[in-house]
């Protein structure tokens, strides 16, 4: 250790602490800075502050959908909303629905990547037609896909039936059984190449000496992806999962337009039901209070949201 | 431990050649350095060993067996990197484990391997540490243990370390000769840096455009170059090469330089000289060239360019017409900028290459002195 402390240079003696200004003189230092970002401050307040406000006070009170009355409940729009048995059968379809569709589209979507990172001819028109789903519009993918599988006049069913293939029509949209595995199936393929594009972009910087090190060491392909790719991709992974993870419980167009929540009930999700309480019942109260319940759920899930995008550093901090 | 063989390996990039033509036998135990230039060729020559790269021709052998085809983990060979390439989820523990683990071996096993490993290279306290929170020398120590911890046939290494800085370099440059030295390793070691190679190597294989220039032990390879490019390659500051044609002058040989200054040769240089097919190339390093500061007959005059103390001993660049000579003299040699100098080359070390095909005049026999060029295979330079 001698040659540590051989090292220790005659440090300069530590600067005389400033007293911290207070909060409103360091307003009026930076003064322009905070000019600078009033108008999208104003913004924001208005569109996001304004509403979030608006909705939990309106979530205190019914309002009978013929007059414009507001009448105090109280918590009484939450009991009602809590204690029904719809709310939960619609909270089970949407986690069924956001694990789903997040875990298939990432499984794919992973796979997917693999595949079109390697070198082979026509690559690029295979990373191409992977990435349509992604770039074809919610309403433009939702009738076409219910077109398709429509069990009257979809093509899959059609075309099942005059190939002999099935008997009957194929019913999947207006089954109990099988509207949410076929709503999740849509909304998958319209997501993996999200997924794709994510992991591809990751592996592209996995290190190629690490790789090489790797197979000197004797992993085989399988040990390389397990002990090389997969961790260096983690951050990936986690921002991606996420992201799909939220998108998929704030869902609504695909399966509103799709299925509209039916047949009863069977596909509704948290989003499609609230619309259809507060633009359909016209009851603004109580879809108040389903949002305020929701956004307080969500709340919860961007604290771990934030805490990954932010938190991910913490293991790369080198000791000084 | 085994020897490595090189028989006419040849690596094609479509039509760039890589690797042309490279024969090289490394013994069991020995230490070879692989030097040049970037884009020379060595580090993918390292590659074709490992098996991370195909040959498009020629055989690699390890011992006695043929290797072209089998993979790079069925090779038995361990490698450095010169980043290091340590797994950075890993502990260091698991890092060493890792190609134990890979191939399958008992996990007692593993554990004492690993001990033994950390005991050899001073790393046991790192073990529950992860590669970012090591220094660049632990991280290089964790690498060898990695490569060290599986009892390979040879280690490959490429250019392990240049990431580290110079004091640390001069440091790991003794530990890893030790290193060697202490476990009879056959090593195959990927540098730029000559100085690596000279001091570490028991011989140094010098490459250029993909073609190996020379191959023989570091002293051999700095004291008879085969042509002009080793000549100027091995060796710190550079071999001062210049160009002449070879003439008489008092009824001596000598040899006038094209900015016009003429030096005479002793009779056995004068033979070598003669053999040459036009111009020459003479080339003479720093510590052979005479100084003085006052006019003698058949010295060359030449002006003081600039002057580089460096503690233990004074490097002078002069100006010899449009070209620059390095000369060294005393610690307290010092001449101020355009001070007439003049010099003297050394007939005894004076190194005679042709111009026109740059390969070295062979030595007159027994004259100078008294060295051969010995087993130095000399192949026309490429580029």
């Amino acid at each position: 250790m001698a040659l540590s402390r051989a090292r220790v240079l005659p440090v300069a003696p530590p600067r005389a602490r400033r007293p911290r200004p207070g909060l409103f003189a360091s307003i009026v230092r930076h003064w322009a800075d905070y000019l600078y970002v009033a108008p999208a401050l104003l913004v924001m307040v208005l569109v996001i502050g304004y509403p979030v406000v608006y909705t939990v006070y309106l979530s205190f009170f019914e309002t009978p959908p013929r007059s414009g009355d507001w009448v105090w409940t109280g918590v009484g729009n939450y009991t009602e909303t809590l204690g029904s048995a719809r709310f939960w059968d619609t909270t089970r379809n949407t986690f069924y629905w956001t694990v789903g569709s997040t875990a298939l589209a990432f499984v794919i979507g992973f796979g997917a990547a693999l595949v079109v990172q390697r070198q082979f001819v026509g690559r690029g028109i295979v990373r191409a037609i992977l990435l349509i789903p992604y770039v074809i519009s919610h309403v433009a993918a939702a009738y076409v896909w219910r077109w398709f599988l429509h069990s009257d006049y979809g093509l899959v069913s059609g075309t099942l039936l005059d190939w002999g293939v099935i008997e009957r029509p194929l019913v999947l949209f207006d089954s109990i059984r099988w509207v949410m595995p076929t709503v999740i199936l849509v909304n998958v393929w319209k997501e993996f190449p999200f997924v794709m594009i994510m992991l591809l972009a990751g592996l592209q910087t996995v290190p190629d000496q690490l790789m090489r090190a790797a197979k000197v060491d004797g992993a085989g392909a399988w040990n390389r992806f397990w002990h090389v790719t997969v961790p260096h991709l983690k951050g990936v992974i986690l921002i991606t999962t996420l992201l799909l993870f939220v998108v998929n419980l704030n869902s609504f167009t695909l399966v509103y337009l799709m299925t509209g929540g039916g047949p009863a009930g069977a596909s509704q999700l948290w989003i499609t039901e609230i619309y259809n309480i507060a633009f359909r019942s016209l009851r603004y109260g109580e879809a108040s209070a389903y949002s305020v319940v929701l956004f307080l759920i969500m709340l919860s899930m961007g604290y771990f949201y934030v805490k990954a995008l932010t938190g991910g550093g913490k293991s790369q901090r080198r000791p000084a | 431990m085994a020897g490595v063989t090189l028989r006419e390996i040849v690596k094609e990039y479509g039509d760039v050649v890589a690797v042309d033509h490279v024969s090289l036998e490394v013994q069991d135990g020995e230490f070879v350095a692989l030097v040049g230039p970037s884009g020379c060729g060595k580090t993918t020559t390292l590659n074709l060993v490992a098996g991370l790269l195909e040959l498009t021709d020629g055989d690699i052998l390890i011992g006695d067996k043929l290797i072209n085809d089998l993979d790079p983990k069925d090779r038995d060979l361990a490698m450095v990197f010169q980043n290091y390439a340590l797994y950075p989820n890993k502990k260091v523990y698991d890092n060493l484990a890792f190609p134990l683990k890979m191939r399958g071996t008992p996990k007692g096993e593993i554990a004492a391997r690993v001990r033994k490993t950390a005991e050899i290279l001073s790393i046991e306290h790192l073990l529950d540490r992860k590669p970012k929170q090591l220094s660049g020398g632990q991280q290089q120590r964790v690498a060898l243990g990695r490569a060290l911890v599986r009892n390979p046939k040879a280690f490959l290494m490429d250019e392990p370390l240049s990431n580290l800085d110079a004091k640390l370099r001069v440091q790991m440059r003794a530990e890893l000769k030790r290193f060697h030295q202490e476990i009879g390793a056959t090593v195959l070691y990927v540098t730029h840096d000559q100085m690596e190679a000279v001091t570490m190597a028991d011989k140094m294989a010098v490459m250029s455009g993909g073609v190996l220039q020379q191959y023989g032990p570091p002293d051999e390879v700095y004291r008879h170059p085969v042509n002009v490019f080793v000549a100027g390659f091995v060796g710190s500051p550079s071999m001062n090469l210049l160009r002449a044609a070879v003439t008489a002058a008092d009824g001596q040989g000598a040899l006038r330089g094209t900015e016009g200054w003429l030096h005479p040769l002793s009779p056995a240089n004068a033979r070598r000289a003669a053999a040459s097919s036009g111009d020459v190339m003479v080339g003479i390093r720093h510590n052979q060239v005479h100084l003085s500061r006052e006019e003698r007959p058949g010295w060359v005059e030449t002006r003081v360019y600039t002057v580089e103390p460096t503690g233990d001993l004074t490097y002078v660049h002069l100006r010899l017409g449009g070209q620059l000579l390095v000369a060294s003299a005393d610690a307290e040699w010092r001449a101020a900028p355009d001070d007439r100098v003049w010099v003297e080359f050394d007939q005894g070390s004076l190194h005679l290459f042709d111009a026109q095909t740059e390969l070295a005049l062979p030595l007159a026999d027994a004259v100078a002195s008294g060295a051969t060029v010995g087993s130095a295979r000399a192949m026309a330079t490429a580029g």
